[in-house]
C-alpha cells in the first residue's frame, strides 16, 4: 500500500492527504499539482522533488472537518460537485488530491483500518465516510466548482486555467438546470454556501447529480439561516430537511462535526444519498 | 412485447458537445424504464464552436439527469456518452476539453459584464457632457441667429434645424448667382410674417448655418447615446432598469463606479447619493438630513406630496439596492422586485390619502 510510504517526512494519512512533522504536529498537506504557486498565501514545503501545500483549517471548512477527524477520502477518480467555491481555496486542495499520482482509485478502508499507524492520525478511513467509486481510470477525477459571485470567480477561473481537473461554473447553485448540460453524475457534493435555503439547494443538486450512495458534505452556518434562533435548533431543522429530502431522494446522516474553533457557528454534516424507489 | 404500461417518448437532449435524440419510456412500475439513443448530432470539436454553444445553450427541461430520475437508472452519463459517440477518445480528452471550454466561457461572461457596465458609465458621462455643450451652444445660437429670426419661438433642436434651413437658402442663393446683390437677402417669407428681422449676409449665413448644423448633429449624438444606454441597461441591469428606470439606473451605476459597487452599497447611501451639498449642510449645521439625492428624479419620489417623499425615497432606494444585487450576482431579470416596490408605494399613497381624508372629515 502506498499509504504508509514515507517520503521526506510526508506521510499519506488519507488518499492524497499528508501529515508531517515539518510544521505543527496536526498540520495536513496536499501534494501540489501546480508547483511554485501559493494559491491563498499558504506555506509550501519542499521534499524530494515534490511540494506540499499546508492546508489551513481556518480558511477551509473541509480542512477543518479533516482536523475534526472526519473520515473523508477523495480518490484519483472521484467526481466532486463543489457548491460555493469562492476563489478556490478548498477547491485547490481537492484538485491536488485528485491529481496526486500516489492516490488510489479504490476503496481501501480495510487496509487502512488494519494499519495501526494511520489510526493515530487525524482521519480514519472507515466504511461510512469513504466515497464510493465505480470507475478505475487514474486522473479521471474532477471537481465541478460552482460560484455565482464574479469577483471570487475571477480567481477561480485563473486557478482552473492551470489545473485541468477544475471545471469552473459561474452560476447560481439553486438553479442546477443551468449547468446540467455539462455536469456528470458525481460521487460527492461538497456545499459551503451561506444561504438560508442551503438544505434545499443541497437536495436539489443531489437529485440532479449525486449517484445513489454518493456523499453529501455540507457546512451549515447557523447564523445565515436565522440570527436569533439557537444554533442547535437550526442544525436539527436543517438535518430534518435533509432526512426528508424530496420525492426522489433523501439523505441518511452519517456524522456531524462542530467546526469550532476553526469556524464558529458552523457544523459539518456528512450524509449518504438514498434514492427513493 | 412492449406492453401498454410503457409510454414511449422521443425527445432531444442537449449537451455541451451535441444534441441527442433519445427514446425513453416512463415506467409506472418500480422497475427501470427504457432508454436509448436513436441518433445524435455532435458539435464540431474546436474550442470556439464549443464555447459559442456553451454560452448560448438555454437550460432545457430535459437533460440526462432528468432521464435518470424519471425513467429509472441508466448506466449512462455525459462522459460515457461523449466517449461512446466518438466525440472524444478518452476521459482525459473529455476533461481537458470541458476545462478549456468552461474556463473560456466563464472568462467571457466576466469580461463581458466587466466592460459593459464601464460602457454604460462612459455613455452616461458622455451624455452629460453633450447635454452641457448643447445648452451652451443652443443658447449661443438663440442669441446670435435670434437677431435674424426674432419671432421664432422654436427651442433647442427645432430652432437649430430651423436655423440650418433658413441660412442654407441664403448661402445657396449666393453660390448660384455669385452676385454681390444677393449678399444681402432677407429671409422674410411665409414663416416670417413680421418684418423686424435683420437681413442676413452670405458670410454670416454660412457661419451660423454650419454652427447650427453642428448643433443638430450633437442632438443626434445625444439620442444615439440615450438609446444605447437604454438597451445596454436592459441587458446589463434589467432588474435595476425596471425599478429605477434606465437613465436613473445608469446614473446610479456611474456615481457608484460600477454595478458591483452599487450592489454593495447600503440602501441608506443610495438614498442620498448625489445629495452631496445638502449632506454637507446636514453635517456642518443641524440642518435636517437629506432624504433623497439623485433618486428625487424618480417619478414616485419627485412627483409625490412632500409629506411622503421620505418614505417613498426609502422604499425606492432599498429596492434599487436589491435590484442591483440581483443584476450583479445573477444577471437575470427578476420582475418581483418591481412588483413588490409598487405595492409598497401604493400602500404609502393609500395611507396618506386616508389620513388626509380623515383630517378633512374632522
Ligand atoms: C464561505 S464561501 C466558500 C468558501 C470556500 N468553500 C472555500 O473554503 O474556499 C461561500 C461562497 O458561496 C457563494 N454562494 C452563496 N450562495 C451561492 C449560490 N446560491 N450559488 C453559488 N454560489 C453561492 C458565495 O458567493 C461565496 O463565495
Amino acid at each position: 500500500m502506498d499509504f504508509n510510504k514515507n517520503s521526506g517526512g510526508f506521510r499519506q494519512v488519507l488518499p492524497g492527504i499528508y501529515s508531517s512533522n515539518r510544521a505543527s504536529k496536526y498540520s495536513l498537506f496536499t501534494k501540489s499539482a501546480n508547483p511554485n504557486v501559493s494559491v491563498y498565501g499558504e506555506n509550501i514545503f519542499c521534499s524530494e522533488n515534490f511540494e506540499y501545500r499546508l492546508w489551513d483549517p481556518k480558511r477551509s471548512k473541509l480542512g477543518a472537518l479533516l482536523q475534526k477527524r472526519a473520515k473523508i477520502s477523495f480518490f484519483a477518480n472521484t467526481k466532486v460537485l463543489y457548491l460555493g467555491a469562492a476563489s478556490g481555496t478548498t477547491v485547490s486542495h481537492i484538485s491536488d488530491i485528485l491529481a496526486d499520482e500516489n492516490n488510489v482509485c479504490e476503496k481501501t478502508s480495510t487496509d487502512v483500518a488494519k494499519n495501526p499507524d494511520i489510526v493515530t492520525n487525524p482521519g480514519v478511513v472507515t466504511n461510512s465516510d469513504v466515497l464510493t467509486n465505480s470507475g478505475v481510470a487514474k486522473n479521471s477525477g474532477v471537481v465541478y466548482a460552482v460560484e455565482f459571485s464574479e469577483r471570487p470567480a475571477r480567481d477561480l477561473v485563473n486557478l482552473a486555467s492551470v489545473r485541468k481537473n477544475i471545471i469552473p461554473i459561474l452560476s447560481d447553485a439553486s438553479a442546477p438546470s443551468k449547468y446540467s448540460f455539462f455536469v456528470e453524475p458525481v460521487d460527492v457534493i461538497f456545499q459551503d454556501i451561506s444561504q438560508p435555503n442551503q438544505a434545499e439547494i443541497a437536495i436539489k443538486n443531489a437529485t440532479y447529480f449525486l449517484k445513489d450512495g454518493g456523499k453529501l458534505i455540507l457546512s451549515i452556518k447557523s447564523r445565515s439561516i436565522s440570527s436569533v434562533e439557537n444554533p442547535k435548533k437550526i442544525y436539527r431543522q436543517e438535518i430534518k430537511k435533509l432526512e426528508a429530502g424530496n420525492e426522489h431522494i433523501n439523505f441518511v446522516i452519517n456524522n456531524t462535526y462542530d467546526l469550532a474553533p476553526f469556524h464558529i457557528d458552523h457544523m459539518g454534516v456528512v450524509a449518504t444519498l438514498n434514492k427513493k424507489k | 412485447m412492449k406492453g401498454s404500461e410503457f409510454a414511449e417518448d422521443i425527445e432531444t437532449v442537449k449537451t455541451w458537445f451535441g444534441d441527442f435524440t433519445v427514446s425513453f419510456s416512463k415506467s409506472n412500475s418500480n422497475s427501470n424504464g427504457n432508454f436509448q439513443i436513436i441518433s445524435y448530432d455532435l458539435c464540431p470539436k474546436n474550442i470556439s464552436d464549443l464555447c459559442e454553444r456553451f454560452i448560448n445553450l438555454k437550460p432545457s427541461t430535459l437533460d440526462f439527469q432528468f432521464l435518470n430520475q424519471n425513467a429509472g437508472t441508466f448506466p449512462v452519463n455525459l462522459r460515457d456518452i461523449a466517449i461512446s459517440s466518438g466525440f472524444v477518445s478518452d476521459e482525459k480528452e473529455y476533461l481537458s476539453l470541458l476545462n478549456a471550454v468552461s474556463v473560456n466561457s466563464v472568462n467571457f461572461k466576466i469580461s463581458k459584464s466587466l466592460t459593459e457596465d464601464k460602457n454604460i458609465i462612459q455613455a452616461i458621462e458622455a451624455l452629460d457632457d453633450v447635454n452641457e455643450s448643447l445648452n451652451l451652444l443652443s443658447e449661443r445660437l438663440k442669441e446670435w441667429f435670434g437677431v435674424y429670426a426674432p419671432d421664432s419661438d422654436l427651442l433647442g433642436e427645432e430652432f437649430a434645424e430651423f436655423a440650418v434651413l433658413k441660412t442654407s437658402s441664403v448661402a445657396k442663393g449666393n453660390t448660384e448667382s455669385e452676385s454681390t446683390e444677393s449678399k444681402f437677402l432677407s429671409i422674410l417669407d411665409a414663416d416670417f410674417p413680421i418684418s423686424s428681422a435683420a437681413p442676413l449676409s452670405y458670410t454670416e449665413a454660412n457661419l451660423i448655418g454650419s454652427f447650427a448644423s453642428d448643433i443638430c448633429n450633437l442632438y443626434k449624438r445625444r439620442s444615439d447615446l440615450e438609446s444605447y444606454i437604454y438597451s445596454k441597461m436592459k441587458s446589463v441591469a434589467p432588474t435595476l432598469s425596471s425599478v429605477a428606470g434606465e437613465s436613473l439606473g445608469a446614473r446610479l451605476i456611474s456615481m457608484a463606479g460600477s454595478l458591483k459597487r452599487l450592489s454593495n452599497l447600503p440602501s441608506s447611501t443610495v438614498q442620498v447619493m448625489g445629495a452631496d451639498k445638502s449632506l454637507f449642510k446636514h453635517k456642518r449645521s443641524r440642518a435636517p438630513s437629506p432624504k433623497h439625492g439623485i433618486i428625487f428624479n424618480h417619478n414616485a419620489v419627485g412627483n409625490s406630496p412632500p409629506q411622503i417623499r421620505g418614505k417613498m425615497a426609502k422604499i425606492l432606494s432599498s429596492h434599487i439596492s436589491l435590484a442591483a444585487r440581483i443584476d450583479y450576482y445573477s444577471g437575470v431579470f427578476n420582475p418581483e422586485i418591481y412588483e413588490s416596490m409598487n405595492s409598497k408605494f401604493q400602500n404609502v399613497i393609500d395611507n396618506y390619502r386616508k389620513e388626509k381624508s380623515d383630517k378633512k372629515i374632522r
